[in-house]
């Protein structure tokens, strides 16, 4: 299972820069994704010393 | 974790990803976009959908049914790590568009949890908390940090 991980990590194809790519970060199903996900932080924020906690940094 | 990968493009500069979905219902084209939603801690959301129409028009409850879902996903965790090498303090959080979708990326996580768990830390959101994953439980949403950041904060 490590060498796996490790694989699919490090052995991932390159990721092809596309500059003419369509700038769809300000489409309306976008903003409205954004909107949600905003709303839902700010009602479930997530504690800082979750984060931080060794119960955070799982095994 | 060995799942194969559609091709991604990136744009790098608003933080997203296309590629094509490929199956017996034909190509269905793909955006995942990282959202920041919250600068002072960082905050991203991890926004997916199909790309629907010439126009650029999305649809995130578009059923393609290539029987690719497993590939779909792999990608979208190729975008998430490719996402986190840019942003290692980034904190990104997930939630499938329908409950059916999030039970989804819970069953992916819990599958390949010791691989990903390696280098993320991944929590979990149930009754108004979050909380470190658990393979068994069913969450509402999901976050992820990278690991090596919490080690030295």
């Amino acid at each position: 299972m490590k060498t796996q991980a490790k694989n699919f990590f490090e052995d991932l194809p390159e990721i092809k820069i596309d500059p003419s790519m369509p700038d769809f970060s300000n489409h309306p199903f976008f903003v409205e994704k954004k909107r949600r996900a905003i709303e839902f932080l700010k009602k479930h924020p997530i504690p800082e010393e979750l984060l931080k906690s060794k119960e955070g940094a799982q095994k | 974790m060995n799942s194969p990968t559609y091709l991604l493009s990136n744009d790098d500069e608003n933080f997203s990803y296309t590629f094509f979905s490929e199956g017996r219902n034909g190509i269905v084209a793909k955006g995942v976009l990282f959202q920041l939603v919250d600068s002072r801690t960082c905050h991203y959301n991890l926004a997916f959908g199909d790309i629907v129409s010439a126009d650029g028009d999305f649809d995130d409850y578009a059923i393609s049914d290539n029987q690719d879902t497993e590939k779909i996903l792999a990608t979208v965790a190729h975008a998430v790590h490719d996402f986190m090498q840019k942003m290692p303090n980034a904190r990104v959080m997930a939630e499938g568009s329908t409950p059916e979708r999030t039970r989804l990326y819970q069953i992916k996580i819990s599958k390949h949890f010791d691989d990903i768990s390696r280098l993320y830390n991944v929590f979990g959101f149930i009754s108004d908390q979050w909380q470190p994953f658990e393979k068994q439980t069913r969450y509402e949403a999901f976050l992820i940090t990278a690991k090596e950041v919490n080690l030295i904060l």
